[in-house]
C-alpha cells in the first residue's frame, strides 16, 4: 500500500465519525482503492512483535532453568511464582486498558503461556520430578487454553495446537494416568484428548468467518488439521486392528465433507486447506490399498482382532461419512462425486475381502478403481482447462505406475502384465477422447 | 464479554493458576522436609550416558522385588513397592498394586517380571538436576568413585519421593565436587 493510500485508509473513520461520509461509502471507496483494514496492514508488525515476546519469554525461561544453586528452594519458588504474577499483571492491564491492540493481546498471552509453563516446569526441576512431564504438560495447557479466549489471542491458540500436536501421547498417558484409578478405560480416557480441539474450535471459527486475520487463519487451520490428527492418531491406536485404515480413510472423508458441506464458518480460505488434506490423506489410504501385502496383513490373526471401543468408533466415522455421502449425491454433480468415491469403494473392499479373505480381488479391485479416478481427473483438468485437476490426475497414475514397476516384485507376471494392459489401455482411451473433443471443436 | 467480565475471568484463572503452583510447591516441600530419609545405592551405569543435559540420570540398584498381589499386573500399572524399613539401605520387600495403609512405600510403574519371578518396577524419580557449569565436574567425579559406592539421599512420604541429595564416598555431591574440582593454577591471572 503506498503513502496515499495509507492517508486515506487513516482518514476514512475520522470522515465516518464526523459524519461527513456514511459508512456505506467508505466501504465503497476501500474496495475501490484496495485498502486493507489496519489490523492486516499491521500483520507483519504483529509478527515481530510476537516473536520479540516469544524470544523474551524461552530467555526468561533459560535463565531460570540455569539451576541457581545458590539459591534455597523457597527463594527459588519466589523467583518462579513472581515471573508468573508479572504475567498476570501484564495480561490484566491489557485487558484491561489495551484490549483494542493486537500487539498488546498477542504479546501478552505469549508471555502468559510461557510463564505459567516455565512455573511448572522449573517447580518440577527443583525438586527433581521425574515422571510427571506427562501430567505438567497437561497441566500447562489446561492452565493457559483460557488466555485464547480472554485475551482473544490467536498465538495462545497457535501454541495450545503446538502442544496437543506434538504432545498428544505424553497428554495421552497425562489423562490416562488420572482417569484410570477412578475406573474409566485406557481407550475412552484417551479420547478426552479430543477437549483441547473441541474447546479452540469456536475461537478457530470466529478467526475464520473474518477474511482480513488471513495469515492467523492460514497458520491455525493447518495447526488445528496437524493436532487433530496427532490425537486422532494417539487416541485411536491401541494396536494396528483390521478396521484401523478403513477409521483414517473416514477421517480424512470427514475433512473432505466439512470443508463442502460447513456453511459456517463462511471463511473461504480454511476451506481449500481443509479439502487438500482429506483429499490427500484419503488418496495417500487407497494407494496403501493397491498392494497385496497390505490387505494380506490385514489377515494375520493379531490384526484380523480389534477390540469393541475401536468398532464403535470406526461405525459412527463410517455413519457420518455414508451421511455425508447420500448428502452428496443428492445435492452435487457427478464430478465433484468421484472425491467422495474413495471410502466408499474402500468399504466395498474391505467388505469382499472381510468374506472372501481373498487379498488379490480386492488389490486388483483397488487398483482399478484408483486408475479409474487418475484418468478422470485427467481428463478433466483438460476438459476443464484446470492445471490442479490434471495434475493430481497425473500424480495418480505416475504412483500407481510407478508402485507397480518399481515396488512390487512379488506379482506373477501375469498380473502385472494385466494390470499394465488396463492402464495402458487407460491412457489410449483419454488421449483418444482428448482427440477427439478437439477435432469437434475445430470442425465446430 | 465486555472488559470488565473478561477481567473477572482473568482474575478466576490467575488465582487458580497460583493455586495450582501453591499447592505443587506444598505438596512436595512437605515431602523434601518431612519425608523419612532413604538411601538407596546408585547402580554403575555407563559413565558416559550419567549425565544426560542438565541432569544426574539415577540408575537404582535392585528395582525389583516379590509380587504379593493374587491377580497378574500388566506393564504401566501404577504400583506401590513396599521397602524395609529397618534395612540402612533401601531393599524392596515387595510390589502390590493395593496402596499400603501404612510403612514405607513409594509409587512407581510395573515394568515386568523375570524368569525367577521377580517384578521389575519403573521409578519415577531418575533425575537428580544440576548446574549446567557443574555437569562436566560431576561426571568426572563419578567416572573417579563409579568402583565405589554412589548413594542417591532420598525423602519419602506417602509413596512420594524427592531425591535429597547425591552421595560418593558418602560426601554430599556439591561438597564432594568443591574439595576435587581441580583449581586453576597459581601463576594465572585472577579476578578479584
Amino acid at each position: 500500500m503506498n503513502k496515499e493510500q495509507s492517508w486515506l485508509a487513516d482518514q476514512l473513520p475520522v470522515l465516518v465519525s464526523k459524519g461527513i461520509i456514511t459508512e456505506e461509502i467508505a466501504a465503497k471507496l476501500r474496495n475501490y482503492y484496495q485498502l486493507h483494514p489496519a489490523e492486516e496492514r499491521s500483520g507483519w508488525r504483529t509478527v515481530f512483535v510476537m516473536l520479540g515476546v516469544l524470544l523474551l519469554a524461552l530467555g526468561i525461561l533459560l535463565l531460570l532453568a540455569h539451576n541457581w544453586e545458590q539459591l534455597k528452594r523457597t527463594e527459588r519458588m519466589f523467583v518462579i511464582g513472581s515471573g508468573l504474577i508479572v504475567a498476570q499483571i501484564i495480561s490484566a492491564y491489557v485487558v484491561g486498558w489495551r484490549h483494542e491492540s493486537r500487539f498488546w493481546r498477542e504479546g501478552a498471552a505469549t508471555f502468559h503461556f510461557f510463564m505459567v509453563g516455565a512455573s511448572i516446569f522449573l517447580t518440577g526441576q527443583t525438586y527433581h520430578l521425574t515422571d510427571s512431564y506427562d501430567n505438567f504438560l497437561l497441566l500447562w495447557l489446561m492452565l493457559s487454553l483460557p488466555l485464547v479466549y480472554i485475551l482473544r489471542s490467536a498465538m495462545a491458540a497457535a501454541l495450545i495446537f503446538i502442544g496437543v500436536g506434538i504432545g498428544s501421547s505424553f497428554l495421552s498417558d497425562g489423562i490416562v494416568q488420572l482417569l484410570i484409578p477412578l475406573g474409566a478405560t485406557e481407550f475412552w480416557s484417551g479420547q478426552l484428548l479430543w477437549f483441547f480441539i473441541l474447546v479452540l474450535l469456536p475461537f478457530w471459527c470466529q478467526l475464520a468467518e473474518q477474511e482480513t486475520c488471513r495469515r492467523e487463519t492460514h497458520l491455525l487451520t493447518v495447526l488445528l488439521l496437524g493436532s487433530a490428527i496427532s490425537t486422532f492418531a494417539v487416541s485411536t491406536v491401541g494396536q494396528y486392528d483390521y478396521l484401523a485404515p478403513l477409521r483414517w480413510m473416514y477421517f480424512f472423508s470427514i475433512f473432505y465433507f466439512a470443508s463442502v458441506f460447513l456453511k459456517r464458518p463462511i471463511g473461504s480460505n480454511w476451506r481449500r486447506i481443509f479439502r487438500v488434506t482429506g483429499i490427500g490423506g484419503a488418496l495417500g489410504i487407497s494407494f496403501l490399498f493397491t498392494f497385496r501385502g497390505f490387505w494380506e496383513d490385514l489377515l494375520r490373526p493379531l490384526n484380523y482382532l480389534f477390540p469393541p471401543s475401536e468398532l464403535v468408533i470406526t461405525v459412527l466415522l463410517g455413519l457420518v461419512v455414508l451421511a455425508g455421502l447420500v448428502y452428496w449425491i443428492r445435492r452435487q454433480t457427478a464430478a465433484q462425486w468421484m472425491y467422495t468415491s474413495l471410502p466408499a469403494i474402500l468399504s466395498l473392499a474391505y467388505a469382499v475381502h472381510a468374506f472372501s479373505h481373498n487379498s488379490i480381488i480386492v488389490m486388483v479391485g483397488m487398483n482399478l478403481w484408483l486408475l479409474f479416478v487418475g484418468i478422470f481427473w485427467l481428463q478433466r483438468g483438460i476438459r476443464q482447462d484446470s492445471l490442479a485437476l490434471l495434475n493430481v490426475g497425473l500424480g495418480v497414475l505416475i504412483a500407481l505406475i510407478s508402485a507397480r514397476f518399481l515396488v512390487d516384485d512379488n506379482l506373477g507376471f501375469m498380473i502385472r502384465g494385466l494390470v499394465f494392459i488396463g492402464m495402458g489401455a487407460g491412457f489410449l482411451l483419454v488421449n483418444w477422447l482428448v482427440a477427439r473433443r478437439r477435432k469437434g471443436g475445430q470442425s465446430e | 464479554m465486555t472488559n470488565r467480565k473478561h477481567l473477572a475471568v482473568l482474575t478466576v484463572l490467575a488465582l487458580v493458576q497460583l493455586s495450582v503452583l501453591f499447592y505443587m510447591v506444598c505438596h512436595w516441600e512437605s515431602v523434601a522436609v518431612r519425608g523419612q530419609v532413604v538411601k538407596w545405592i546408585i547402580k554403575p551405569v555407563d559413565p558416559y550416558d550419567f549425565m544426560r543435559g542438565r541432569y544426574i540420570h539415577l540408575d537404582y540398584e535392585k528395582p525389583y522385588g516379590p509380587w504379593l498381589d493374587s491377580k497378574p499386573g500388566t506393564s504401566g500399572d501404577r504400583v506401590y513397592v513396599l521397602l524395609d524399613e529397618k534395612s540402612p539401605l533401601a531393599q524392596i520387600t515387595g510390589v502390590t498394586r493395593q496402596k499400603p495403609e501404612h510403612g514405607l512405600f513409594v509409587r512407581a510403574n510395573l515394568g515386568w517380571m523375570d524368569e525367577q519371578g521377580q517384578v521389575h518396577v519403573r521409578l519415577p524419580f531418575y533425575r537428580y538436576y544440576m548446574p549446567e557449569d557443574l555437569a562436566p565436574a560431576a561426571e568426572k567425579a563419578y567416572r573417579r568413585t563409579a568402583k565405589r559406592q554412589a548413594l542417591a539421599q532420598l525423602r519419602i512420604r506417602d509413596g512420594y519421593v524427592v531425591v535429597e541429595d547425591i552421595l560418593l564416598d558418602g560426601v554430599p555431591i556439591y561438597t564432594y565436587l568443591q574439595n576435587n574440582i581441580p583449581q586453576p593454577p597459581t601463576s594465572a591471572p585472577t579476578e578479584e
